[in-house]
């Protein structure tokens, strides 16, 4: 049985193609990586303690030493006991996140500003205080004494809380609380609704400075820790990201892998070509009037301007001769029958035919459009007949 | 050693996006590459071998320089499994194919063919060893490949490129021998071949008196040329025929140094072609002597059609010698095998600045016994240079060596030509008609 199937005609292969697409994929490979490494994970980070921009909290850190409060910078969970921890970010792990109980367990004060964390897992949003339009001030409505001189604060809108058993709200918006203190063993842990009124834009706000020193410094010379806020969540030894690896995930990380998996295929694919490459010997390519080219070359770098002279009014005088059947050696009876017949002048039919020797190339170039002018002027219609030379 | 196929480099591509999306990225990474493998392990143990398939490959014996013709590959299958295989063939870049390689599916127990088209470039025997076969799996991820012994020989013969003139000039003959034409050229042979009635422009003294006397009307011989002579090509294949000249006589300053240009040789390889039909079709043995430093070839004298395919089989592999040509040696070796006086007729080129150490020489050596034609083809690139009106210094002194250079040429040609030869020197395109004209002119005037 047969059943011929035709091949379809060469069409352009899968290699072709993909070698089309390479350079889009390695551009847009490149330009990934660009654009992932072109961001700083440093001070350019939202409220960093050392960020002087308008989210930068910088302006607090100053307002705390200025106050007498000794500000540590930290990574994670404090090493050592401190007074105050404030965390912006709360993005730890659970080794970070024991650390810093244990931490207000022993009696210390947790400042923090992002609620709903692993820090503080059961406050949940029950509304937002204002619309959204503009800072919003919030009256204090609570008996901590702590808060005596920050009666009134302004914040965007952010979260509220419903206050837990045990726990006492401050700046109500109606049932709900901006700040919510709650103990915890012997030290207490305070969340307010969000972490902008301690930026350098917002702390200058109603009584954001007063409420942030009370909290964090409420006297001369307590030890202040505020964790610096990364983006991914630190390490179980406090340790920041220190490579752009880092803050990849794992995901992607592995699915580039695949894709090198995949390129690396591909490179083998490519690697056994479909039958050997087809070496050729080929003839000699000469051109037939390379010999002349080559002469020319030499005459012009030897300066051989007399020479080539000479070569020019012979092959003139000779062309001459035959047409007008004069004697070719007397330049004088050439002259004048061509100047009879052409009616060039004489004097410049003598020129080029026995002239003196050129002196420059220019001259030499002079003498030969003369020569082939006079040449068309006493041959007009040109020679012909010259293809076939024999001894008939 | 299986082969990968870029499917497999797709999918293991594609395999990255389920690796993001999976709710445990180390797994699903394990997961997928394990996978690929396995397909492509599976995959390349259903390949069909290579070895197992019946591959032809069909394609003409002898194929002309610059004409176009048709390589077929032809596949069966005899395997119970459907092959998809992509094939490449030992077509080398002289041949010009449309693709060397060539892909199809051959159904289980079928054949399957595929074609391309080959334009060759350049004359000469192309000898094809092998094959080389790949198949792929039922999935196409991975497959086997192999080279396998596929002998094959093809010949590209040099163009008759002034096959449309010979046909001119042997049309014309026939005119002339048939008498559609009274009135004949100088000579119209000497050799008697019939009688006819007398016509208006027939010459006097062909009329046969007694014939008229017979008939009661006038009768004229009519002669044609002798047939049965000898003519010998002798073809320079030395170091000066490597030189390329342009194949248009047409030379213009934009195309100076870019026209399309064959070497010496093949122009007169198209004059050899062109003599071998013409001087065959009226009658004569033709032969062909080739030689460089030695004699290369020789095709000994004969008639009949199928001389221009022997002189053309001697040929087509000739390539260029860097040698000096030796004349003396070449002329000898003819003395000796031919004795019988014939129509010499040496291709070469006249420019040489060794011909009068090296061809007249030896050319007093032939002249006694045979009719000499020298020819050879006129550069038009030079000739235009040595006409150009200069406007640098570059190209007046390129004039003068143009003009030296056809100088020497022409005290060449003359010397020839004190020495008894007949000698031939045409532009391109001209070499072979004029050739032919002169050899009829030979011919005519029964010289030989």
């Amino acid at each position: 049985m047969t059943g011929p199937a035709d091949a379809a005609p060469p069409r352009q292969s899968p290699a072709g193609r993909l070698r089309r697409a390479l350079p889009l994929v390695v551009l847009a490979v490149l330009g990934i990586v660009g654009v992932a490494t072109s961001r700083s994970p440093d001070s350019t980070l939202p409220l960093d303690p050392d960020g002087t921009g308008p989210l930068g909290t910088k302006a607090l850190r100053m307002i705390l030493e200025e106050v007498g409060a000794d500000v540590e910078i930290l990574t994670g969970a404090p090493d050592e006991p401190l007074d105050t921890v404030l965390v912006l970010v709360d993005n730890f792990d659970e080794t970070a996140v024991d650390g810093l109980s244990r931490h207000v367990s022993a009696g210390g004060v947790l400042v923090v500003t992002d609620p709903g964390g692993p820090l503080t897992p059961r406050l949940r949003p029950a509304g937002r205080t204002g619309s959204g339009f503009g800072d919003l001030p919030l009256a204090r409505r609570c008996n901590l004494p702590a808060l005596r001189d920050a009666a009134q604060i302004r914040v965007g809108s952010e979260p509220v809380f419903r206050v837990p058993a045990r726990a006492t709200g401050c700046y109500r918006d109606g049932n709900l609380a901006w700040l919510v203190a709650r103990p915890l063993g012997s030290g207490t842990v305070v969340s307010t609704g969000g972490a902008g009124w301690l930026t350098n834009r917002g702390i200058r706000s109603a009584d954001n400075a007063v409420l942030a020193g009370a909290l964090l410094a409420p006297r001369p010379g307590t030890k202040v820790g505020i964790v610096r806020p990364g983006l991914v969540p630190a390490g179980g030894d406090g340790s920041p990201p220190t490579s752009i690896s880092d803050l990849i995930p794992m995901s992607v990380k592995l699915a580039l892998a695949q894709l090198f998996v995949a390129f690396c295929l591909i490179v083998l694919w490519r690697g056994r070509r479909l039958g050997k490459p087809l070496g050729e010997a080929q003839p000699v390519r000469l051109a037939g009037s390379e010999l002349v080219i080559a002469v020319g070359n030499l005459l012009q770098r030897t300066g051989a301007r007399s020479h080539a002279a000479t070569l020019l009014r012979a092959d003139l005088r000779g062309a001459l001769s035959r047409r007008l059947s004069t004697v070719e050696s007397d330049a004088s009876v050439l002259a004048d029958a061509v100047a009879a017949r052409s009616g060039v002048e004489h004097t410049r039919v003598m020129d080029a035919l026995a002239g003196p020797d050129p002196g420059s190339d220019a001259e030499l170039v002079l003498l030969a459009q003369r020569a082939e002018t006079i040449r068309h002027a006493v041959l007009a219609p040109p020679e012909s007949g010259d293809h076939l030379v024999d001894n008939e | 050693m299986p082969i990968l196929t870029h499917r497999l480099g797709i999918l293991a591509a594609a395999g990255a996006m389920a690796v993001f999306f999976a709710p445990r990225p180390v797994y699903g990474f394990w997961l997928v590459n394990v996978g690929v493998v396995l397909l492509a392990a599976v995959d390349w143990l259903l390949t069909v071998s290579p070895r197992r398939l019946e591959i032809e490959r069909e394609m003409p014996a002898v194929v002309a320089l610059d004409t176009t013709a048709e390589v077929v590959w032809r596949v069966r299958n005899p395997s119970r499994r459907r092959v998809h295989l992509h094939i490449a063939d030992e077509l080398v870049p002289s041949l010009r194919p449309t693709s060397r390689r060539a892909s199809m599916t051959v159904p289980r127990g079928a054949r399957a063919t595929a074609r391309t088209q080959i334009n060759p470039s350049r004359r000469g025997l192309f000898t094809l060893h092998r094959i080389t076969v790949r198949t792929e799996g039922p999935i196409r991820l991975a497959g086997r490949q192999r080279t396998l012994e596929l002998a094959g020989a093809l010949r590209v013969y040099p163009p008759f490129r002034s096959r449309r003139e010979a046909e001119l000039r042997m049309d014309r003959n026939r005119q002339l021998q048939v008498g559609l034409r009274a009135a004949q050229g100088r000579g119209g042979g000497t050799e008697f071949d019939s009688l006819r009635e007398y016509g208006i422009d027939d010459e006097f003294r062909r009329i046969d008196w007694a014939a008229t006397a017979r008939a009661r009307k006038p009768i004229v011989r009519t002669y044609r040329a002798e047939r049965n002579q000898t003519v010998l090509v002798l073809l320079d294949t030395g170091r000066t025929m490597a030189g390329r000249v342009a194949l248009s006589a047409e030379v213009s300053e934009a195309a100076v140094g870019n026209t399309d240009s064959i070497p010496r040789l093949d122009h007169a390889m198209d004059a050899v072609m062109m003599m071998t039909a013409v001087a065959t079709r009226l009658g004569d043995r033709t032969g062909l002597v080739c030689f460089g430093d030695r004699v290369r070839a020789v095709v000994p004298p004969h008639t009949g059609r199928h001389q221009l395919s022997a002189v053309t089989d001697a040929m087509y592999q000739l390539e260029p010698q860097l040698a000096e040509s030796d004349y003396r040696g070449a002329f000898a070796d003819t003395l000796t095998r031919f004795r019988r006086r014939a129509l010499l007729v040496v291709l070469t080129e006249l420019a040489s600045q060794a011909l009068p150490e090296t061809l007249i020489p030896a050319l007093p050596m032939v002249v006694r016994t045979h009719l000499v034609v020298i020819a050879a083809v006129r550069d038009p690139e030079v000739e235009y240079w040595a006409r150009q009106v200069p406007t640098e210094a570059a190209t007046a002194f390129r004039k003068a060596a143009a003009v030296q250079a056809l100088d020497q040429r022409t005290r060449t040609i003359s010397w020839l030509r004190s020495l008894g030869a007949v000698v031939v020197d045409a532009l391109p395109g001209r070499l072979a008609p004029e050739l032919a004209d002169a050899y009829l002119n030979v011919k005519a005037t029964g010289r030989l």
